[in-house]
């Protein structure tokens, strides 16, 4: 087996290439962004609080990798890092097989930040208060200087407000006379205008009224569609992740525990933390609600550090040990 | 004489104190005595909060803005009640408003609020709220934090409540209120009494708080939106405690959230609030086999739980309304779907459907064209049986 | 797009063309006709019916409306006039020394009495308050424009932290008064052609913009990790523009508040220091002048420190209440 965990966590301080091939090996498929032997550590000594382990995940292009997990499981840690805000502790990211982690020239690092965008969790506390819809959109135009002038740049809002069924006249209003599910359409108009390959979604939905969700996980599929992006989507609710997702890692603790297609994971999932997750879902079915069993996941139980990435299936990983897998995949 | 002097000083101080709401000294609490002692007798089953035509209304920089229109329902003892909404349907003006923690620009400017046969909407000193609530209602809220004081230790905080409220001694309180930690669900309660909240997890945390919610044996539970802020899987813990909780203690709880999935796994009894009313009431049943509300359709179909990879969720279009204007018609026809022209002039009454379920809609009108449930709706059981339901582990 | 038909089926348009009276008998349409569904705009309900919030109308209706805030508006206003007008009407000769007319009480000539060497103490006591309060604008504005530059810089780049604070230590340990007479010295002895109060302005400000540099910088701190300059960050928005736009109008209230507080501590510093000799000379007019001639023969004429210290005490309460008042409208959780 030739794939990205065979190179194991405890080689630290390994150099990295500064470009990788951009196809995988495996299945051929075009590699947008990947993450190689990632740790993020916080910290020194006795406090050091590892946030991220020795993280392995290739993003395909044009596919909606979710990211699940519960607080504290290191999930927005790594998408800050592959932005750049996190400084890694070792590994390094990769972006269309150019490394985007250490020491970056202030063009490189323009040049990555015009081709991965960002929407934010609380589109109230991400949006700029004192500036109206209009600078908010356009301020990545100004940065990248997209536009010839000023007609075109408005042009160009215009367009996107209505990509995201915002009107012309809300150009001239500030964020806080909008609702919710409008200003985080506004966060999506503000990321995607300067067209990027790569969008970050942070728990996007999360704190958004729930008649607003759906139509905000819909804008986000069409424009998926309309742009060909590609998505990194966090979330901490696997229900979310698995609608929207094609593949998802469910991270505990700083470990990726498993990773597969959505699908594979929702319907058969194998960690049990993966399990404990799914179970702890709240169904919209009252009458089935006591033959649910809602399993109780023990971190104790397992030591990370001692396991290692197998491959149970088809591109399906499990954090574990062959013993332990054996018994989660026959206990049933 | 000296004494004198500083009682004038402190009034000529309060002159500058921004006029909120009365300040309360300790020593009110001995006043206070039950006058509703006759809520013990009421049965489970029967009504113990009547909401009538109550109407909530908030002064917003020079406007009126009406939280709360014509809201009518009747709480029974022993059941949980759940309020779903989206924020701005009223449903956390609601609660407040039955235990008085109205912000205060906003008053009940119509309508009735009978607890055991008591009119709370006619309490207008604090001193009234004081003997309701947390003795005979108790709330909790999404953020713990909202209810725990930092600075203070955790079993002092519990073991404070059960003194002030049950007139127990500094030993025997604290007795108590380790056992009800470990009750709540938290291990070493004995080693962890002299803990500071910040030594606590969200999910911890909450269940102090549930501790002291507890801690003065209320009548009837009110909860905010308490798992919200929690994980899912520490969500589950929480709900399942207080199934438990519930059938040991025999209170009554108010469970407000906007999430549906949470309503099926803890209501027996469902409102769906929209725009400051109730477009539908019934069991939980009812509402998620047999809805007859467009909201309430959409909310369901537009779950992502039922979504599947290869088709779009149901989506609402559009805002929930501003208040501050009158609306005029049925606050959610604009985005409704199944939206008649007579939406736009009147507002529908509500119709009754069964003898537990209502819904607020002119569908249901037999003048109406007739309209199917989403498909969706009718696959829910399905869908989620598709799931991963667990099995032994 | 501009042109979408949204108030096809809005509420007005509806009760225009067909009157509709519901809970009256005289409907001039039939209820039943209603029931037919209408096709859903979705863009209409994203139109946003209120009309524009304004902060800063919002800022001006709140401060209009505190009793406390009309006080320091009608005081600062009465100052303002006196400054202006008082000076205007010195009769001649009034500002001149005049050994004859000296250390006389208030009478209906001199209102407010003459000083030691004769000057109307009414007139010069305004005519001070002028040049008082002028510098002590001047001074506090250019605090408040380098103590906020620099703050912000302070605030923004922590690598730069070490330097500031070690400045910052040096300059605040200095007791001001100490540094003051120290700057005005050094200043003087350097450019003995330089005007005393140019060298009183400079003085001011090199000791006291570090200050409002650390109090920006704090202010800085608390929002600078906020999610909408991380949204900046990733969206390689420069340091200058995230300043700019996204740090500073955030900070503008503080500032402003700040600003208030600063008027009247320059106001009294400019006082100290000429009352100590080092800011302008005693022949020059100003409350600090004024205040250290009156000193030498409090115990005979008292009125002589007692106008000037009147006057500087109803500039600082005036300055300092607007200040407060501000500070409360500028608060956006009392607009109501």
């Amino acid at each position: 087996m030739s794939n990205i965990f065979d190179i194991f966590r405890k080689e630290s301080k390994k150099s990295y290439p500064s470009t990788v091939s951009t196809k995988d090996s495996v299945n051929g498929r075009d590699i947008l962004l990947e993450v190689r032997d990632v740790d993020v550590f916080f910290g020194a000594g006795k406090h050091t609080v590892k946030a991220c382990n020795s993280l392995n995940f290739k993003i395909y292009t044009g596919e909606t990798f979710g990211l699940v997990g519960e607080s504290g499981s290191g999930k927005t840690t790594i998408s800050r890092a592959i932005l750049g805000i996190n400084k890694l502790t070792n590994g390094a990211i990769y972006f269309k097989g150019e490394k985007i982690t250490g020491k970056l020239t202030k063009k490189e690092s323009l040049a990555v930040k015009s081709k991965i965008q960002m929407i934010f969790q609380d589109p109230a506390a991400s949006l700029n208060e004192r500036a109206n819809v209009d600078y908010i959109i356009s301020e990545g135009l100004y940065n990248f200087k997209m536009y010839e002038n000023t007609d075109d740049r408005l042009h160009k809002v215009t367009d996107m407000l209505h990509k995201v069924s915002l009107l012309p006249e809300h150009l001239s209003r500030y964020p806080h006379e909008f609702s919710g599910g409008q200003r985080q359409r506004i966060g999506i108009a503000r990321a995607l205008i300067i067209e990027p390959e790569l969008v970050l979604a942070d728990e996007p939905i999360s704190s958004l009224d729930v008649s607003i969700r759906a139509q905000v996980l819909n804008l986000l599929k069409k424009l998926q569609r309309d742009n060909d992006l590609t998505y990194l989507f966090v979330a901490h609710d696997l229900s979310i992740i698995k609608y929207i997702s094609d593949r998802v890692a469910v991270m505990n603790d700083g470990y990726i525990v498993e990773l597969g297609n959505a699908n594979d994971i929702y319907s058969n999932p194998i960690h049990p933390y993966t399990k404990s997750l799914l179970t702890a879902i709240p169904q919209p079915d009252p009458r089935t609600k006591n033959d649910r069993k809602k399993l109780v996941y023990n971190r104790q139980s397992i030591n990370y550090e001692e396991c290692e990435y197998l491959e149970v299936s088809d591109s399906r990983f499990v954090l574990g040990t062959p013993e332990l897998i054996k018994q989660w995949t026959t206990k049933q | 004489m000296k004494n004198k002097i500083s009682e004038i000083f402190r009034k000529f101080l309060n002159i500058f104190k921004p006029t909120k709401n009365k300040v309360v000294r300790s020593d009110d609490f001995e006043q206070t005595t039950y006058i509703l002692d006759d809520t013990d007798k009421i049965q489970n089953g029967e009504t113990i909060i009547s909401v009538k035509n109550l109407e909530v209304q908030f002064r917003v920089r020079a406007k009126v803005l009406t939280a709360i229109r014509k809201v009518s329902v009747d709480i029974k003892k022993g059941e949980t009640f759940a309020v779903v909404g989206e924020s701005g349907s009223g449903k956390s003006v609601f609660t407040k408003t039955l235990v008085g923690m109205l912000e205060e620009n906003g008053n009940v400017s119509g309508g009735q609020l009978l607890y055991a046969g008591v009119d709370l909407a006619q309490f207008v000193e604090n001193k009234d709220w004081l003997k309701i609530r947390g003795k005979r209602i108790s709330m909790i809220f999404q953020d713990p934090m909202t209810s725990l004081n930092p600075l203070k230790r955790i079993g002092f905080q519990v073991a404070e409540v059960i003194r002030i409220h049950r007139g127990l001694d500094k030993k025997s309180a604290k007795e108590e209120a380790i056992k009800l930690l470990e009750r709540v669900g938290i291990k070493d309660a004995r080693l962890r009494y002299r803990d500071f909240p910040f030594q606590y997890s969200g999910g911890m945390r909450q269940r102090v708080v549930i501790a002291i919610a507890l801690a003065c044996k209320p009548d009837i539970l009110i909860c905010d939106e308490p798992t919200t802020a929690l994980d899912v899987t520490i969500q589950a813990q929480i709900l399942e405690l207080f199934k438990d909780l519930k059938d040991e203690f025999g209170f009554t709880i108010i469970f407000i959230t906007h999430d549906l999935g949470v309503v099926a796994e803890i209501a027996d009894r469902v409102a769906v609030m929209y725009a400051g009313q109730i477009l539908e009431l019934g069991t939980a049943e009812d509402i998620f086999y047999h809805s007859q509300h467009p909201y309430t359709w959409a909310l369901l179909s537009s779950l992502p739980q039922l979504g599947r990879n290869d088709e779009d969720l149901f989506s609402i279009a559009g805002t929930p309304p501003s208040l501050i204007e009158d609306v005029k018609g049925d606050a959610f026809a604009p985005r409704n779907v199944h939206g008649m022209e007579i939406d736009y002039y009147k507002d529908s009454p509500l119709f009754k459907i069964s003898e537990t379920h209502y819904a607020k809609t002119w569908l249901l009108d037999p003048r109406a064209p007739k309209v199917k449930r989403p498909k969706i709706i009718d696959e829910i059981p399905e869908r989620v049986a598709a799931i991963y339901t667990g099995g032994d582990l | 797009m501009n042109k979408r038909n949204w108030d096809k089926f809005s509420l007005k348009n509806f009760s225009e063309f067909k009157d509709v009276d519901i809970d009256g008998q005289n409907s001039a349409v039939n209820e039943d006709s209603l029931f037919k569904f209408v096709e859903l705009d979705e863009f209409k309900s994203e139109v946003i019916k209120v009309e524009p919030y304004s902060y800063w109308k919002s800022v001006m209706r709140t401060f209009i409306r505190k009793p406390s805030a009309l006080i320091a508006i009608i005081s600062m206003l009465l100052l303002l006039l006196a400054i202006i007008v008082i000076p205007m009407f010195t009769p001649e000769g009034f500002l001149d020394f005049s050994i004859a007319d000296k250390d006389l009480p208030p009478d209906s000539v001199h209102l407010w009495g003459t000083d030691l060497v004769g000057r109307d103490l009414f007139f010069m006591t305004w005519t001070g308050a002028r040049k008082s309060i002028g510098l002590a604008l001047i001074t506090s504005s250019l605090v408040v424009v380098i103590g906020t530059g620099f703050g912000l810089i302070w605030g923004f780049y922590r690598k730069l932290d070490p330097i500031f604070i070690e400045l910052y230590n040096l300059i605040a340990n200095i007791p001001a008064l100490l540094l003051y007479m120290l700057l005005s010295y050094v200043l003087s002895q350097a450019f003995p052609a330089m005007a005393a109060e140019v060298r009183l302005i400079i003085s001011l400000t090199i000791a006291s913009w570090i200050g409002v540099a650390r109090f920006i910088r704090n202010q800085t701190l608390i929002i600078t990790n906020r999610e909408y300059n991380l949204a900046s960050k990733t969206l390689g928005t420069p340091p200058a523009r995230i300043m700019t736009k996204n740090l500073l109008p955030y900070l503008l209230s503080v500032i402003i508040t700040q600003t208030s507080l600063i008027i009247p501590g320059m106001i009294s510093s400019e006082v100290a220091m000429s009352f100590f000799g080092v800011g302008l000379p005693s022949n020059a007019i100003s409350l600090g002048a004024l205040l250290d001639l009156g000193r030498q023969k409090f115990e005979l004429y008292p009125f002589q420190l007692l106008a000037p210290a009147g006057v500087l005490s109803f500039i600082i309460f005036t300055f300092f209440l607007f200040g407060l008042a501000l500070t409360d409208a500028l608060d956006p959780k009392k607009h109501r």
